[in-house]
Order: C-alpha cells, then structure tokens, then sequence
C-alpha cells in the first residue's frame, strides 16, 4: 500500500509545482459538464414535471453527471498505448519482459482512470451544494451492486475494444486518425451525447445490447432506476458474453499483428 | 503587402506538409466530417421529442452550431496552434526568436504553420449551413448575408484576441496549458443558444468570458433575430479584445527573461 500512496504523492506534489495551471485545470476541465446541464434546463424550458423520453429534468441533469463520472472508466488509452508502442518499436522489448501484457495494460490505464477521477469527483463535490436539488437520489443497494458490476464489465469492455483498435497499427503506419474518428462514433453510441432513449425507435432495442452501452449509459439509467432487474439481468448477461467475444477477438487479432510486427529501432 | 505574402508562404509550406502524410490527412478529415455529423445528428434525435428550445427552432440551431463550428475550425486552423507555440516559447525560451524577427509581434504570435486538416474541416458545415440557407432562402437577404459574414469573422477576432489575452499569463506563471480548458468551454456555450446564460449572467458571456459574439452573434443576423444596436456592440467587443491583448501582450515581453539564454 505505501509504495501505491508514494505514488500518489508524488502526483499531486508534481502538479502543485504549476499551481496556477492545476486550479485552472480543476475548475475549467469539468465545467462543460455545468454547460450540458443548463442546456437541458432550457430544453425542458425549467420544468421539473415534464417528461422526455422517460427522463425528468432532474433525471436528465443526473444522468449527465453520473455518465460523466463513469466515462473515466472507459480506457480509450488503451488502444492509442499500443498504437504509440507499435509505431515506436517500443513492443519489442515489452514483449521480452515476463508478464502478460493486456493485463498490465489494463491496470496501468484502470490507474490513469481512477487518478483522473479525483479532479472530476472534486468538481462534482464543489458544486454538489447548489446541484443537490436538481440531482436524483434513487440508491437501491441492488441497484448499487448491479452499477457496479456494468462498471467492471465497461472498463474490460472498453479495454479490449480499444486495444483491437489500436492493433490496427501493425497494419497502418498511422492509426491515431482512425482512432479518433471511431472515438466520436462510440462516444454517440454510449450515450454521452444524448441518452439512447432519444435515439428513433427501434435504435435503443440494437443499441442497447452493444458493449458501448456499458460505458455509461445502463449504470446510469440503472440508477435511475429506469431498468427493471429482469432488464438488468438479462443485459448484464448479454455483456458478460461480449467479454467473451472480444478476449476471443483480442487474441486472434493480436497474434495476426505480431506476424506483421518489425520492432523499429530494436 | 508583407503580411500578405508572408501568410501565402506559410499556407503553402503547410499545405506541402500535410500533403506527406497523405492517408492521415485525409482520415483526419473525416473524423471532422463525421463530428460534424454526430452533433446534428444529436440535434435531430432531442428536436425529435421538443417543438423548439428557447424559440431556435430545429433549423435555427443547425445554422448556430454550424456557425459555431466553422468558427471553432477557422480558430483552430489558423491560430490555435500558433498560440500554444507561443505559450510553450515562453517557457523553453523559444520566444527569443520571435523577438528577433524583423516581423510584428502579434501577427507572429497568431500565425505560422497551419493546421491544414483542421482548417479543411469547415467545409462539412459549411456545406449543411448551405443546404440549410437554400430552404430558408426567401427570407435572407444579401445585407443579413453580409453581416454574418463580418460577425462571423469579428466572432474568430474575439476568439483569437481571448485566447492570447489568457495565453499572455504564461509571462507569470509559465505553464498554462490547462487555459484549453476555457477554449473547450467557450466552444460548447457557443453552439448553445444564448437564453441559456439568463439576462442576468448576459453582460458576463460578453465581456468576461465572451461566448455569445462567437456563434450567436452572426446566427442571429442570419436568422434576422437582432436589431442593429447590439450588432454594435458585438464589434466593441472584438475591438476592446484586440486592445487588451495587445498591450497585454507588450507588457509581458517587458517582463520577460529567456529562459535559454
């Protein structure tokens, strides 16, 4: 535990050596999250009694800031870190190191993650006094678990997906582009942009049962507690299954690129 | 006629740049195509369960982020690389050569390599604000066409002039880099109709930190939304940044020390 908390330590005397730069970081790095909730202030023209698609005023403000909180655990770096080793030659001597490497990816981002979650939870505490109103205080301690459980499955979901994605450089010399314009695809189909709910119907029924929809949109419907537990059940099922398909893929695709790997500089 | 010349020689340098790279300039293009993309897209589905927000109706909020879009990539083309060169030259000392450089100041300070992709990518809602004028095209006229062209232009100028007001901190507190931050921000309140802010935190989007001169200044005017006073004051604004970081700007090259030397 103690080398874990020098680590942390180290981080935060690291960013207070740019104090001025880690304040503006802070207060001006989640703000966009304050944009999305006064938007929908005038999209539900300031009525908490109207429904949209299901979502209440205060539905629609909590689901943003839930969703925005848990993208943290959709490990997008994942895709680009093997990209960078690929395109660098740096692989080669990871390959040589006795561990297996999807795991060690896999941590190393889970702790970017949950570093980067601390500034984002400090915003959301800053400003929880003026929120806490408008926010929805629906906690099952079922619903908790199950949250918890789509959280898990997304950040191996989001992994494996996006180490795929950036295995696409052992086939292109520049896969950073594609990457990015896949990025602004999924960030659509999680929901980050709007629920799902408001997607034509017969969307959320296909969209739904899609690994993306773990990365943020059904942990926070199910707090809302919008999801039934056959619901949650039955899509919790459905997700571990992808797990399965993708750690299959994964390694498929993984095998196929490393025939293809020429370690520059090594 | 210089300055002219000199940016010419700077397009063509960036264009022969980007144009190595071929396969990735192109892909980067379409990421911005499909942005473009995703964002109406976002706009149908939400105008799929509401009439109209605020009184922007469907097609008024496509020509407002269409607006703040080609705002944002004219930006982000043009200038914002030029300026994190400049943020980054503060702190490594790379700023001397500016200084040396028998060339003004800010206009180096805002210009150099530009960032062709970005740039290339105002044409996807350039060509949907098109389509979408073509529907409206009985109620527009060459004046309001006019207008929105120079607000549109004097939205990148407030912009800019923001941006390097801010960036002008790095002369204090070197690493400032988390001000992309603010841009972002500015960005998202400009694709948002201005009714958001409320009458009170008005005066505050124009002059503190100015949101509404980006995009919805020029999509009123397009929409023939505004009378010709705040029109006015919209340019005051432009002027009073243009001001500000300029001398800001000078003040701190007074108080800059190379950190090479």
């Amino acid at each position: 535990m103690k080398k874990y908390l020098y680590g942390f330590q180290l981080f935060f005397l690291n960013s207070l050596q740019y104090r001025f730069n880690t304040v503006i970081n802070l207060f001006f790095g989640n703000m966009s999250l304050l944009v999305t909730m006064f938007f929908w202030v005038l999209i539900f023209n300031g009525d908490f009694g109207k429904s949209l698609n299901g979502f209440t005023l205060s539905g629609m403000i909590t689901y943003f800031v839930i969703s925005n909180i848990l993208s943290k655990f959709t490990l997008q770096g994942s895709g680009f870190y093997y990209t960078s080793m690929v395109k660098n030659g740096s692989l080669g001597s990871v390959l040589l190191k006795p561990y297996r490497l999807e795991w060690t990816v896999y941590f190393q981002q889970i702790s970017t993650s949950i570093t980067g979650l601390i500034p984002q939870l400090l915003f959301v505490l800053c400003v929880l006094p003026f929120i806490s109103g408008f926010l929805t205080w629906n906690v099952s301690v079922w619903n908790i678990l199950s949250m918890v459980m789509f959280i898990v499955i997304a950040s191996i979901t989001s992994h494996l997906l996006w180490s795929i994605f950036g295995f696409m450089a052992f086939w292109m010399e520049e896969a950073t582009a594609v990457m990015w314009s896949l990025a602004v695809l999924l960030n659509m189909a999680m929901g980050m942009y709007i629920p799902l709910d408001f997607f034509p119907k017969g969307w959320l029924s296909v969209l739904e049962k899609l690994p993306f929809s773990a990365w943020g949109y059904l942990p926070s419907k199910i707090y809302l507690g919008l999801l039934s537990v056959e619901k949650q059940l039955q899509l919790l099922w459905i997700h571990l299954s992808w797990i399965v398909i993708l750690l299959l893929l994964h390694r498929f695709i993984w095998k196929a690129g490393l025939k293809r790997f020429s370690s520059v500089g090594g | 006629m210089k300055y002219v010349k000199l940016f010419y020689a700077q397009c063509k340098l960036s264009v022969m740049a980007a144009t190595m790279y071929r396969a990735n300039f192109w892909l980067m293009l379409i990421q911005s195509i499909l942005n473009t993309f995703m964002t109406l897209l976002s706009v149908e589905f939400i105008y799929g369960s509401v009439e109209s927000i605020a009184g922007w109706s469907k097609e008024d909020m496509i020509v407002l982020i269409c607006t703040s879009l080609i705002v944002n990539q004219m930006y982000r083309g043009i200038i914002h690389f030029n300026q994190n060169r400049f943020v980054n030259g503060v702190g490594s000392g790379g700023f001397d050569k500016l200084l040396l450089r028998p060339v003004n100041l800010l206009f180096q300070v805002n210009t150099g390599p530009i960032h062709i992709s970005g740039l290339l990518s105002i044409i996807a809602p350039v060509i949907v604000l098109l389509s979408q004028l073509s529907k409206m095209s009985s109620h527009i006229s060459a004046t309001q066409i006019s207008l929105y062209l120079l607000f549109l232009i004097n939205g990148v100028v407030v912009l800019a002039s923001f941006m390097l007001l801010l960036y002008t901190l790095a002369f204090v507190f070197i690493k400032v880099d988390g001000i992309n931050n603010i841009y972002y921000l500015m960005m998202d309140m400009a694709s948002k109709p201005q009714e958001m802010f409320g009458k009170e935190c008005l005066y505050g989007f124009l002059w503190v930190i100015p949101a509404i001169p980006l995009a919805n200044a020029p999509a009123m005017v397009l929409l023939g939304k505004r009378s010709v006073l705040p029109l006015a004051l919209y340019l005051l604004i432009g002027v009073t940044f243009v001001l500000l970081s300029t001398v800001s700007l000078h003040t701190g090259r007074k108080r800059y020390t190379s950190a090479s030397s």
